[in-house]
């Protein structure tokens, strides 16, 4: 009996602790200042980090006050975010210098976009990396890009429709990816795992700032946007080695197989100088590697649908006819041409970002041991790929002929 | 006094949790060892030697349905061996259990409560299993009964949530068998040792059902834990990389993590720390009643529960104490250091009760002959 009462009375103790689980460390949402974006540069004659963070202005935020979150902008403080900056000598250093300018602990977790400068990325990501693998409130699904311009001034720009700059950057990854493959979409994880892959380097997106005209000076509807997301950095090892461009890109998306949907422009067979715009939609791409140690060689086969988007005649759509098998023929070259694009570049840049020594490293192990010494500098650089490509063109819109009377 | 029984369900219940939630933790098949892509397959070898392991422990306690290891010991060994006998088995799952709720206070402490002290977050979980462990095996068993489903439902759906990415992951996975058997030998090592939980069995024959059967019904857990760690161990991989995979403390708990499908569904990884907690919760309640039930009857005391406080506060202590840095902690699971402790707490205890056994199997039988 006593001992009941006991453990009821200790259970009632441990309990009535709960009640007051809000007074111990707590951390009121309105004592946070929480991070959206963060960019990364690095200062090469002082060899440190400097890092920009772009925290939501609750202040500024919510309320519908007509001026203040739609670009005009004029006074910082009326905006719905607030970029401060700090240096360190490591980003974690650099993180850490950021409290003291900061009237609010910095809250980390709804940190979606993580900008690298060029000259950060050149140096080598790995430490940054690092700091978001290990640290508690980072996290991998940070959507990680490479900026061709300044930082700074992006990391401070706002976007028109949206209320803080670092949403309209999110935005902005998410639906270039659902209209056009000219921006690889990885996240985080996606991007440690390839780079700890043997045989793979890593793309990151480029994020290109535009020139604009001092912010504040286009009023209301005419503000131009701050930047555009095209093309890519290519990584060798965890530093980048060069840029790639839109369709550049476009080929790597239709040679890894990552095609969301992509829009080639072909020119018409009867008057090269008309154009039929072909939107592809749904595609497989697959890489095999064939022979034995001796002499072996890579595939890839790439077989995509497409509709037609645009066409302007002239020509007769309504059944299979050479014209049809002409457009797909002619998309299927165009999009061999958008693969070895990107396929030289990769192989002037020395960086595998196909995957093709990761591809011999995973079917054949003992071939990889034999080259991978001389992957990088020798084989990688000759290497012959047989690409084949297929285009079925499976639709032709909501009409079949073009307007325009033949 | 009439004796507290639990359905045999329920036993597959409470050792499924028991060994899963390993897994859950720090999924020793990739993280011990280097197994690295080939971790899925560390995960299917571990089940014979574990399952071997689990025929040699649990086969006494079917020749004995109606006694606890305590009882057969003494009974086989004469009274004070099997005392002496006892206390390595009741060790193993204080250890055990201190060890595993370390794991997880230490996971909250990494991820979530950095300021919270170890003290509160093992004191906490530890109390809650005190309570249950007071009330009996029953209730344990019924604890179980409910809390297994949503655990099941919250790992099964952590592995299902990736699923649209694990295509484009999937050659995380290879070259498989690169290195041939030898890294996922390795690998199996720790899971396979880890079979010690299953030590519980020998305390809770008696409470089954039907006790004849305890063996087949643990059995049929350690299989049913087994499958879930292998597609625990592939998708885990193939989602993070072998090699970040290797280097994450918690891996499970980091592949929910970086789950992100859309813009809403992401940021889940409540649902592994909640799974892990409901499991550890049982596992900690079983081992606890385990010991305390194998304590009193060491020592000829009529009712175990009041072993349960003072038996609580030792394992809070024990918890705080069993490791003083996460480092010991890594080192203790190492396949070198935890199979030989493991496999001793096993094989030497369960060889002298085996050759006690055969050998009066044996003379009495002559004796019969005579």
């Amino acid at each position: 009996m006593n001992c009941k009462r006991l453990l009821a009375l200790l259970i009632i103790a441990a309990l009535a602790g709960t009640l007051s689980t809000g007074c111990w460390n707590r951390r009121e949402p309105e004592l946070l200042g929480v991070v959206l974006a963060v960019g990364f540069d690095y200062d090469e004659e002082s060899g440190s980090y400097q890092i920009f963070a772009q925290l939501a202005n609750p202040v500024a935020m919510g309320g519908s006050g007509g001026e203040s979150s739609s670009g005009s902008g004029g006074g910082g403080g009326e905006k719905a975010f607030w970029t401060i900056e700090a240096k360190g000598p490591t980003p974690f250093a650099a993180v850490r210098n950021l409290i003291g300018t900061s009237s609010r602990a910095l809250f980390w977790p709804h940190c979606r976009v993580l900008l690298l400068s060029e000259k950060v990325a050149r140096q080598g990501v790995a430490e940054i990396f690092d700091l978001f693998e290990r640290g508690r409130q980072f996290r991998l699904i940070v959507k990680p890009a490479v900026v061709q311009g300044d930082l700074q001034k992006i990391m401070k720009a706002s976007f028109p429709l949206e209320e803080t700059g670092a949403r309209g950057l999110d935005r902005l990854v998410l639906t270039t990816r659902f209209d056009r493959s000219i921006f690889p979409e990885k996240n985080l994880n996606e991007l440690i795992a390839t780079h700890a892959q043997t045989g793979k380097e890593m793309l990151i997106g480029r994020l290109e700032v535009l020139e604009t005209a001092d912010e504040g000076a286009g009023d209301g509807g005419s503000s131009p946007p701050p930047a555009r997301l095209c093309g890519s950095a290519l990584f060798r090892g965890d530093r980048m080695v060069g840029w790639a461009s839109a369709k550049q890109v476009q080929g790597w998306t239709y040679g890894s197989g990552r095609v969301f949907r992509s829009t080639l422009l072909v020119a018409l067979p009867a008057e090269e100088n008309r154009h039929v715009s072909i939107e592809t939609y749904s595609h497989t791409a697959r890489m095999s590697l064939h022979g034995d140690e001796e002499n072996w060689w890579i595939e890839m086969k790439v077989k995509l649908h497409g509709r037609i988007q645009e066409f302007d005649g002239p020509g007769k759509l309504d059944a299979e006819n050479k014209l049809t098998h002409s457009l797909e023929r002619r998309a299927a070259q165009a999009v061999r041409n958008d693969i070895e694009a990107m396929f030289n570049r990769s192989q002037e840049l020395r960086a595998d970002i196909f995957g093709f020594g990761n591809l011999i490293y995973r079917k054949n192990p003992q071939l990889w041991q034999q080259i991978r010494s001389r992957w990088d500098e020798e084989i990688f650089p000759q290497l012959k790929v047989e690409l084949t490509v297929e285009f079925d063109i499976l639709h032709t819109g909501m009409v079949k002929d073009s307007l325009r009377e033949d | 006094m009439p004796q507290e029984k639990i359905a045999n369900r329920q036993l597959f219940f409470i050792l499924f949790m028991i060994r899963c939630n390993i897994a859950v933790a720090f999924l020793p098949v990739l993280t011990t060892a280097d197994a690295y892509q080939d971790a899925w397959l560390s995960s299917i070898v571990q089940f014979f030697p574990a399952a071997l392991l689990l025929l040699f422990f649990g086969g006494l306690g079917s020749r004995f349905p109606d006694l606890t290891l305590a009882q057969y010991s003494e009974r086989l060994l004469g009274r004070w061996p099997g005392k002496v006998l006892t206390l390595a088995i009741l060790w193993a799952f204080l250890h055990m259990a201190a060890v595993e709720v370390r794991i997880y206070a230490d996971m909250l402490v990494t991820v979530f409560l950095p300021d919270t002290p170890l003290l509160f977050l093992i004191t906490a979980m530890v109390i809650v299993a005190a309570a249950a462990a007071h009330s009996g095996i029953e209730v344990i068993g019924r604890a179980a009964d409910l809390l297994f489903p949503i655990y099941l439902l919250m790992i099964v759906g952590s592995l299902l949530l990736p699923l649209p990415l694990l295509k484009v992951m999937f050659y995380n996975l290879e070259p498989v068998l690169a290195r041939g058997f030898g890294p996922v030998f390795r690998g199996a090592v720790t899971p396979m040792a880890v079979i010690v939980q299953f030590l519980t069995l020998t305390m809770l024959i008696p409470s089954l059902n039907q006790p004849k059967r305890g063996l087949r019904t643990s059995l049929a857990a350690l299989a049913g834990a087994s499958t879930i760690l292998i597609f625990i161990a592939v998708v885990t991989t193939a989602i993070l990389g072998p090699s970040p995979g290797a280097r994450a403390l918690f891996p499970f708990f980091k592949m929910v993590r970086v789950v992100a499908l859309s813009e809403f569904v992401e940021r889940l990884e409540a649902l592994s720390v909640f799974a892990w907690g409901l499991g550890l919760f049982i596992e900690v309640a079983a081992y606890l009643f385990c010991g305390a039930r194998g304590l009193s009857q060491v020592f000829g005391l009529e009712d175990y529960r009041s072993l349960i406080l003072p038996m609580a506060a030792i394992w809070i202590t024990m918890g705080v104490h069993v490791s003083q840095n996460a480092f010991q902690l890594l080192t203790f699971f190492k396949p070198a250091f935890f199979a030989p402790y493991a496999l001793a707490l096993i094989v030497i205890p369960f060889t002298a009760l085996w050759a006690a056994y055969l050998l009066r199997k044996f003379f009495r039988r002559r004796s019969g002959e005579l």
